[in-house]
């Protein structure tokens, strides 16, 4: 028989024999005694075990035995007295004994699970008419124990409510080692500065409650940092389960709280209306409270407009609040408007002490210019950086000869005639003086109804719609909004103005005359420096002169000598002038000595400063013409004042050259004209010439031509090919159109005395032929290549 | 004066810039030999200038040009062209006239009758000279010669400078090769006036426009000593005097006291007297001349070349003996005292 078997009928023997037999309580105690050292925190316990014992006198008709049936089909049936053990799994035991007696006996049944007692039963059983012992009981064994915070995140200082249960295995016949009378000790193992146990009145880290004690316990989070991660460690039956939550502090809020007096309205900034804005803010927690967020502003709670004044056209203030619950934010836009206001002055030059009238326009946003009259109108002007006067001073016109007039470098909300008196004296010249104006305009009503219509004190409205002022021209700034600091908005708004809003300026020189002595236009040959070999480029010809001096006189105000001033000299070449078109080349004479050199004062240039002597002359000792011939201007200005200047046209030529072509009409022409196209398009006029060399040239090719007709000449007429002589005034004849005078592309070709022949497809004996016949007419060959360069009367 | 400083001018060029061309090179007339022939066409009142020029063999240059100055002050005649002739040649007389106008008033007009074979051709120029000039395949080579230069014109032989050119061939002389750099060429107007030959001829002046016989005499006396100097007139035994005259002063002392005498006797106002004094010395050029042309074929000379036993040349004796005719033909017909007597005969 198998045990299995075996129990069935003993139990079944049990159960009947029970039923005829009187039945005996005896005292039973039960306990639940985990072990201290291990059904906390010791090992887990593997085996269920029961032990029992009866000294008595049994009755042998009856069956004596405990049983323990497990949850797996583990039927275990033991004597009376003896020890059974089953392993410990997740489910339920039936757990029982019994055992008949003539007179009773000692017993002893308990029940173990691992080292912790579940159930015990003892006692002495009289019983003199005999008994029967029986019990059983149902021992529900859990594969562990669980507990839980109520929330998962709570906030600072709220409180967090706690439960605990068993845990079965979610597999059928997993181990079960927690019996759910047992106590679970719970620690506070982590953020214990965040809170702590309450339990009724306790506070503790660390309670021991069973399951169904929990509902008293609850954890509140009022620990010194209140805030952060919380663990919670619970142990009970050698079992260990850890828990947490999150102790979040509270969020802030903030809410900025703008001016009473600004609604949220465009600002309108003037250089005289620069508010200082003040903001404030609300949030929470408010202050005092557990965390009460730090406040930050950006860029500032006070807002100077004139750090903003023709800078920006809107500025967000923005508030931000931040504690451990986070981050609040709050911000308020500005936006800002600024009238451009034009000052014009007429005159807009002004000599030293002179005085210019004002006018305004405003500038609108598509740049058109709208007059804003006076008497319509109340102005406020200001000198940019000149405070001290040094760039000049406003002053009104009074209407009435009985009020003073107002003075100043800012005038603040007049309704007169502003006029401008430029300083007296001045550092440099011109001087620009910058003018920033606002305006604001008068809003008239009637005085009273009796006595007529009458004109009534104006009130000063701003054209942008801001503050007010009386008549008298106190602004009123409204409370609460404290005036800028002039210096500030002054920076700004040099700062700014140039880019923005254009700044009006006027411009002030020095009462200073400047002047060319011997005015009338000057003539000068090109300068002909010899050639390298000592050959002359023109310089012995009659009349040759390619210098001057000539003096410049500086006058103050007053027609006094002006001395130590420093006068700049210079030349600016005419472009295409001379006969240089350089449509091929360089078409700008390079500036400097090339257009000429000046001397004076031991030193030379071009441009060349000189200082006035004592009488006010600044004199050129030397005036080198430059070696291209043009028309130029020969400027004089003071090197403080480039304005102030004078000039002289100066055309530097051969006198008297003519052009060849229209110098011979013949219905039969010796010769031709033959020149590149690119030298038509550097210098369309190359045939310019003396008059004695155009006639002499002519009748020197007409021989030639003459000469190759007749049978000595071979009987063939050749016409010369003419290409280079002279530019129509002379000078430098560049054919590469470079202004190249240090290597010059002609040479020579200077002063209308030499001219260039193409050799075509002339032999030997016609080339001397010709040689002869221009040389017969005073003309001279000069081996230039690979044209026949011939040069008359010496000449080049 | 003038001329004094000219030849001064001359020689500084001669002398100094001979070696600097022959250090490069160049083509340069140390020596030519020049002739001059005049010969007077007493029906048009012409005289016809003949040069024959000799190429030196030791010369490095070719003769291409030969110059004769014909330049004339303000003071001198202004003679008319009536007359004149030249080269049929359908170029020559057309660039007379083309470029005679713009000269005239400063030269004396030549009509150039021939020149050499070839592209040679008379021409008037700038620098106030005649000039005979040809090309470079018809130049007159070293030691070579030709006297086919010939001119006419209404003015009297005198005493002219002259100047014989070389062919100067740029194109090779001043290769780019040579001289990649114009700049760098040398001065080619000096070089070419250094290589050329200057010399003094017999050419064409045009008289005083307000003559005077004392000067003119004056003027022959010059001319008699420039001849001598210049070797056209020998300095050696007179063969040929007059009564009055002795042998040994010589040629050229007697010929100036002919004309010492012809001046005092001017100066007294013996016009008749001083046309004898003038026409002794005609006759006695002529005999001087003759005389030595017999001597140049006694000897086999040519007359062209100079010699140091020279009585006369050709040159000396058309200054001579046109400028005296040309004196005699202006002296008054009657002398002073002659006049003065027929003024002082009473009126019938």
């Amino acid at each position: 028989m198998s045990s299995r078997s075996t129990f069935s009928c003993l139990f079944s023997l049990f159960f009947l024999a029970s039923l005829a037999s009187s039945q005996v309580i005896i005292r039973e105690k039960v306990e639940v005694k985990p072990n201290p050292a291990r059904s906390l925190q010791g090992t887990l316990a593997s085996e269920l075990r029961v032990e029992s014992s009866f000294d008595g006198p049994v009755d042998p008709t009856y069956a004596h035995f405990v049983y323990v049936k497990g949850p797996c089909d583990e039927n275990l049936v033991g004597d009376i007295s003896g020890v059974l053990t089953a392993p410990a799994l997740d489910g339920f035991y039936t757990i029982g004994y019994t055992v008949t007696s003539p007179s009773g006996g000692g017993f002893r049944f308990a029940v173990y699970l691992g080292d912790s007692l579940l159930w015990l039963t003892e006692g002495p059983v009289a019983c003199p008419n005999g008994c029967t012992l029986k019990s059983e009981r149902i021992i529900r064994l859990y594969a562990g124990f669980t507990f839980w915070p109520q929330y998962a995140l709570i906030g600072s200082g709220a409180t967090n409510y706690f439960g605990a249960a068993e845990s079965t295995a979610t597999a059928p016949c997993s181990s079960g080692s927690w019996y759910g009378e047992w106590p679970i000790e719970l620690e506070i193992t982590k953020g214990q500065d965040v809170g702590m146990f309450v339990d009724g009145a306790v506070r503790s880290y660390k309670v021991v409650k069973k399951k169904s004690d929990f509902y008293t316990l609850t954890f509140v989070a009022d620990g010194e940092k209140g805030y952060g991660d919380v663990e919670i460690t619970a142990r009970s039956g050698g079992l260990t389960v850890v828990k947490g939550f999150k102790v979040v502090a509270p969020a802030p809020t903030v809410r900025i709280v703008s001016p009473w007096w600004w609604r949220g309205d465009p600002i309108t900034l003037a250089f005289d209306n620069l508010p200082i804005l003040d903001f404030t803010e609300t949030h929470t927690p408010r202050p005092g409270q557990k965390f009460e967020p730090v406040i930050t502003w950006d860029p500032n709670d006070t807002i100077n407009t004139a750090d903003y004044y023709n800078v920006a056209n809107e500025l967000y203030v923005k508030v931000r609040a931040e504690n451990a619950g986070g981050v609040a934010r709050d911000s308020v836009k500005l936006e800002f408007e600024t009238d451009c206001i034009k000052v014009n002055f007429d005159p807009p030059e002004l000599s030293t002490g002179d005085t210019a009238r004002l006018s305004f326009q405003r500038v609108n946003e598509d740049g058109t210019l709208q007059d804003l009259p006076l008497g319509s109108y109340a102005f406020s002007v200001m000198i940019v950086g000149g405070e001290d006067s040094s760039k000049g001073l406003f002053v009104t016109e009074e209407e009435s000869p009985y009020e003073e007039p107002k003075i100043g470098t800012e005038l603040l909300n007049e309704t007169s005639q502003i006029l401008y008196v430029a300083p007296a004296t001045i550092q440099e010249s011109p001087m620009k003086a910058q003018v920033i104006a606002s305006a604001w305009e008068l809003m008239w009503w009637k005085k009273g109804e009796t006595g007529g219509p009458e004109k009534a004190a104006p009130e000063i409205q701003s054209i942008q719609g801001q503050g007010k002022e009386n008549a008298k021209g106190a602004r009123l700034v409204p409370a609460g909004v404290p005036q800028n600091s002039r210096g500030r908005a002054l920076e700004a708004v040099m700062k700014a103005m140039s880019s923005w809003c254009p700044i009006s300026e006027v411009t002030v020189k020095r009462n200073i005359s400047l002047q060319i002595l011997v005015h009338s236009p000057w003539s000068l040959w090109p300068y002909l420096p010899q050639q390298r070999n000592g050959k002359s480029r023109g310089a012995d010809r009659p009349g040759y002169n390619a210098k001057r001096s000539f003096r410049i006189l500086v006058l103050d105000g007053s027609n006094e000598p002006a001395k130590n001033e420093v006068v700049r000299i210079s030349t600016m070449f005419q472009d295409g002038s001379g006969g240089h078109q350089h449509a091929f080349g360089e078409p700008h004479l390079p500036e400097g000595t090339t257009q000429g050199v000046l001397y004076g004062q031991n030193k030379g240039g071009n441009p060349l400063t000189l200082s006035t002597d004592e009488n006010g002359f600044a004199v050129v000792d030397l005036f080198i013409a430059s070696q291209i011939s043009g028309k130029y201007l020969v400027t004089a200005s003071l090197a403080s004042d480039p304005t102030t200047k004078d000039t002289v046209n100066l055309e530097v030529r051969v006198p008297g050259l003519v052009d060849f072509r229209d110098l011979i009409v013949l219905n039969e022409r010796p010769f031709t004209f033959a020149q590149s196209d690119t030298g038509t398009g550097n210098h369309p006029n190359n045939t310019w010439c003396a008059t004695e060399m155009g006639n002499r040239l002519f009748l020197g090719i007409l021989d030639f031509y003459e000469w190759t007709r007749s049978p000595k000449g071979g009987g063939k007429a050749v016409q010369t090919s003419i290409n280079d002589m002279s530019l129509v005034w002379g000078g430098l004849f560049d054919i590469k159109a470079n202004w190249n005078i240090e290597h010059p592309s002609h040479s020579l070709h200077r002063v209308g005395l030499g001219v260039d022949i193409n050799r075509g497809a002339m032999n030997g004996d016609q080339l001397d032929e010709l040689t002869r016949d221009v040389k017969l007419r005073h003309a001279t060959r000069d081996p230039e290549r690979p044209m026949i360069h011939y040069e008359f009367d010496g000449g080049n | 004066m003038r001329n004094l400083v000219l030849v001064l001018v001359m020689l500084t060029f001669v002398s100094k810039k001979p070696s600097y061309a022959q250090d490069l090179q160049y083509p340069s007339l140390v020596k030519v030999q020049i002739h001059a022939t005049i010969m007077y066409d007493v029906d048009h009142n012409m005289f016809q200038y003949d040069y024959a020029l000799a190429n030196d063999a030791a010369n490095t240059g070719s003769i291409v040009e030969f110059e004769v100055d014909i330049s004339r002050d303000e003071q001198s005649a202004n003679l008319d062209t009536v007359g004149l002739r030249f080269e049929n040649d359908s170029f020559t007389e057309g660039s007379f006239r083309r470029n005679f106008p713009h000269l005239q008033a400063r030269i004396v007009p030549v009509g150039f009758l021939r020149t050499p074979d070839g592209t040679w051709t008379g021409r008037l120029s700038d620098d106030l000279t005649a000039s005979f000039g040809g090309t470079r395949s018809y130049v007159i080579r070293p030691g070579k010669r030709s006297d086919a230069f010939e001119m006419m014109s209404k003015g009297l032989p005198s005493i002219r400078w002259c100047i014989v050119s070389p062919f100067f061939n740029f194109d090779s002389l001043f290769s780019e090769q040579r001289f990649p750099n114009e700049e760098d060429i040398p001065n080619t107007d000096s070089i070419q006036n250094a290589v050329k030959y200057r010399s003094w001829t017999i050419g064409p002046m045009a008289p005083p426009a307000h003559f005077d016989a004392l000067a003119w005499i004056d003027t022959l006396l010059s001319y008699s000593r420039q001849s001598t100097d210049l070797g056209w007139l020998g300095k050696g035994h007179d063969n040929d005097c007059d009564d009055d005259e002795r042998p040994d002063d010589g040629i050229v002392k007697n010929i100036e006291l002919r004309l010492e005498k012809a001046k005092r006797e001017l100066t007294k106002g013996d016009s008749v007297q001083t046309r004898k004094e003038l026409e002794k010395l005609v006759q006695k050029v002529e005999r001087i001349w003759k005389r030595s042309q017999e001597e140049e074929k006694k000897h086999k000379r040519d007359q062209r070349e100079r010699n140091e036993n020279v009585i006369v040349t050709s040159e000396a004796y058309a200054l001579l003996k046109y400028n005296t005719e040309y004196l005699i033909e202006r002296l008054p017909a009657k002398s002073k005292n002659e006049k003065d007597d027929k003024d002082k005969k009473p009126k019938k």
